[in-house]
């Protein structure tokens, strides 16, 4: 899994670096990518409790028992004394060095790509989530993979490929390679997952597992496929008829599908209704049934990644939409129904803030010029329609 | 002493409500008729109007309909749209008069409104108006009356709102328009003063300007010019319906009748009297202008209430609306005094053959013509109907409302 290589070794099975060059973000970290973020917050800790803790740590190399049972306890289970004893000495002295590289704005770039990695080595091609690249201090990482594991399994992953950056006895280890006491013929990759491992156990010592959960349990807003539910209402003022209702509610309903960080595009359906009673016994109800179609431009005015508003934005949408007014009025002897159909620009302003696990809470402001004539009821509307709503929707 | 209480209680609580309030003392003392929301449709020649007016309490504004096509003409916008309004139509010279508590406002052809011209006081509560001769007469129910005088195109040419006293102490009990715009009046002494209206604005200072003719009659409550008959009126004492010639200062006929026994004053179409004898019969009394007539007629049905009737014997019928469940009744007619469970009922005159009976529809305000009903009703978007009294035709108009308000 976790392959460490130099430049010439290590290809891309389906595109090269050109595709790959697409999907950098620097070890900075990515507002959009909290994940990365609080992985590398994480290790530091880890790293810097190591340092405080020294290398004859009881705790260090050893299974914490929150992950008892897991793969990543059996990696450190299965170390023989010697190896414990060198996971704990080298891991002490080379966390100044990983410190060092995290915390060095030109330590370490993390690449993202989309596309499935392999390395190639002596036994031939594996599969790879993560490459380090030692000579020009990169680390790639298949993004979605990297996003799908868990937090403590992102630490290992990470602190695997920071140990392939990090010279052990003035050399750089690779995997598929022998290392002091661990003499197997991948004996580099046991030696850096041991390590990977104990960072990881030391992160929920240190808290720094637990620090985190609200920020990565908070919906991202990298996901693609927006759907949304609105529940709005809007106010009329200015309608020239007796029996003009003053405030009509309903719902939005509008699908979003995101091209890229900012650009996307969507559908919509709209439907208001009101009712009102005029003159004690005229009972009058309206209805306003919408369709539309917008283009969208999604800003993202906020950067810091762990409180609610790093995730936030806004989304101004801008189209067209084809709809058609109703409105009926019984009075108990009479009743009459009329409608009418129009066609109208739309600008909609949607402001997103992340709930949990993909689902948004949206505020949003709809603005459409048209105007429509009910002969039948001789009513006139007003020309500027404004809506306001508040709902939730889901990402993914 | 609880329980008779309680009994009492009941039989007045049980009774009450199926009475429509009897209120005689009230309908004394008018001019001319008393007053609709409604305009009349028959025209002074007795012929069928060909437009209506009426007050919309709904979305309280005035409304003309075309009868003959059934199309809405206009609507007006009134003062004081929250009081009770009465409305008066002057026919083919197409101006309104819209009355209500303390105030008068006449819309021209052109709709444009005169508001109050003259000042009452009081509510109006009955009217005298001949549009073809250019009077209005109208009596509140503070004895008042206002005389003006109105060009054809519903200008005001003068006006005066007289006191009750006509002369020497003499005050008015009833009275109405003749033919030849004299107005007679009964007066409070028996007398019966016939005034000229236009020597009465002319005075200076304006004053009641009348001859007067003593009679010996008693107590003259209601009093009704002959149709086509200058000259001639038909009054009710306190027991007797007479026939009066002015020219002769001579009772022609008097047939006595009891008060307590009469049902209906009416000067819908040509004036009579309705009386009960007993609780089967039904007595009408009218005049040909000659002699006194009367017709007792069996009762099908026990009418506790009758609500209006008319009298058309240039048609040879008579027309009434009563009430079946209900106990009670005014004097003048007011066919909307109550409008649930109304029957129309009309006889041929002269051989008393029953022409119809149907029921009318619940909560519809309406008016009688000749030949049908027009009921409005309580719709907020507008709904008429146009219902043959004889056939079974019916025309409507509906939503005339929406774009009227």
């Amino acid at each position: 899994m976790r392959k460490f290589i130099y430049t010439a070794y290590f290809i891309f099975s389906v595109v090269g670096q050109a595709a790959i060059a697409s999907t950098f973000v620097g070890n900075g970290g990515n507002s959009k990518d909290v994940e990365l973020q609080v992985t590398l917050l994480q290790i530091q800790k880890s790293l810097k409790q190591i340092q405080q803790e020294g290398a004859q740590s009881p705790s260090l190399c050893e299974c914490d028992s929150n992950l008892e049972g897991h793969h990543l306890c059996e990696v450190l289970k299965a170390l023989s004394a010697d190896q414990k004893k060198q996971c704990k000495e080298e891991l002490f002295q080379a966390s100044n060095e990983m410190l060092n590289l995290l915390q060095d704005p030109k330590g370490v770039q993390i690449i993202w790509t989309m596309e499935a990695m392999q390395v190639s080595e002596k036994a031939g091609l594996r599969q790879a989530e993560g490459v380090a690249v030692v000579k020009d201090k990169k680390i790639f990482l298949n993004r979605e993979q990297f996003l799908g594991l868990k937090d403590y399994e992102r630490i290992y992953l990470m602190t695997h490929e920071l140990g392939h950056l990090v010279p052990f006895e003035q050399k750089y280890i690779q995997d598929d390679e022998k290392y002091k006491s661990f003499q197997q013929d991948d004996g580099g990759r046991q030696f850096l997952n041991s390590l990977g491992a104990s960072v990881a156990m030391k992160s929920f010592a240190t808290g720094a597992i637990s620090d985190y959960v609200a920020s990565l349990n908070r919906s991202k807003n990298s996901k693609q496929h927006w759907i949304g539910l609105t529940f709005g209402s809007e106010s009329r003022n200015k309608d020239e008829a007796t029996f003009s209702i003053e405030k009509y509610k309903g719902y939005h309903i509008r699908y979003r599908f995101q091209l890229n960080e900012n650009l996307g595009f969507g559908l919509g359906m709209n439907r208001l209704t009101g009712d009102q009673t005029f003159y004690d016994t005229a009972e009058t109800k309206g209805e306003l049934k919408t369709m539309d179609a917008f283009v969208a431009y999604r800003i993202l005015p906020f950067a810091d990644p762990f409180s609610i508003w790093g995730p936030s934005h806004f989304v101004l949408a801008a189209g067209m939409q084809a709809g058609e007014a109703s409105v009926t009025i019984n009075d108990g002897i009479v009743s009459v129904t009329d409608s009418a159909k129009f066609v109208a620009p739309l600008v909609t302003a949607e402001y997103y803030v992340p709930l949990i696990h993909g689902a948004w809470v949206q505020f949003a402001v709809n603005y459409a010029s048209y105007s429509y004539e009910l002969k039948e009821i001789g009513y006139q509307s007003e020309k500027n329609h404004i809506n306001y709503g508040i709902g939730v929707s889901y990402a993914f | 002493m609880r329980f008779k209480f309680l009994i009492l209680f009941l039989v007045l609580g049980l009774s009450s409500c199926a009475q429509v309030k009897s209120d005689t003392a009230a309908d004394e003392n008018i001019l001319g008729q008393k007053l609709d929301s409604v305009s009349g449709l028959r025209t002074v020649d007795g012929l069928q109007a060909q437009k209506v007016t009426m007050f919309d309490p709904t979305i309280k504004k005035i409304h003309q309909f075309d009868l003959t096509s059934m199309t809405w003409l206009k609507t007006l916008s009134v003062l004081n749209a929250n009081e009770k309004h009465y409305v008066l139509d002057s026919g083919n010279l197409n101006y309104t008069v819209d009355l209500s508590l303390k105030h008068i406002s006449i819309f021209d052809r052109d709709s444009n409104a005169n508001h109050n011209p003259v000042r009452m006081m009081g509510n109006p509560i009955s009217a005298a108006f001949r549009p073809d001769l250019g009077w209005l007469v109208i009596y509140d129910d503070l004895q008042s009356v206002a005389v003006i005088k109105l060009s054809n195109e519903g200008q005001v040419m003068d006006s005066y709102v007289f006191g009750a006293v006509v002369d020497n102490g003499r005050s008015i009990v009833s009275g109405d328009l003749q033919d030849d715009g004299s107005l007679v009046l009964a007066l409070s002494d028996n007398s019966v003063a016939v005034v000229d209206l236009q020597a009465s604005l002319n005075a200076q200072p304006k004053k009641w300007i009348s001859t007067l003719h003593t009679t010996s009659l008693s107590r003259i409550n209601w009093i009704a010019p002959v149709t086509n008959r200058i000259g001639r009126l038909l009054m009710k004492t306190s027991d007797q319906v007479v026939l009066y010639d002015l020219s002769s200062r001579a009772v022609l006929q008097d047939l006595s009748v009891d008060s307590k026994d009469v049902v209906k004053l009416s000067k819908s179409g040509d004036p009579h009297v309705v009386v009960t004898e007993g609780s089967s019969n039904m007595k009408l009394i009218y005049t040909d202008g000659n002699t006194l007539q009367s017709r007792s007629i069996a009762l099908r049905d026990f009418v506790y209430s009758v609500l209006n009737s008319d009298l058309d014997l240039r048609n040879d019928s008579w027309t009434y609306v009563y009430l079946k469940n209900t106990t009670g009744f005014s004097w003048f007619n007011d066919v909307n005094q109550k409008t649930e469970d109304r029957q129309l009922v009309r006889y041929r005159i002269s051989d008393q053959l029953a022409l119809q009976s149907k029921p009318i529809d619940n909560k519809a305000q309406i008016r009688l013509s000749p030949n049908f009903i027009f009921a409005l009703y309580p719709s907020v978007l507008g709904y008429a109907k146009k219902v043959s009294i004889l056939g079974e035709e019916e025309t409507s108009i509906s939503k005339f409302n929406l774009k009227k308000f």
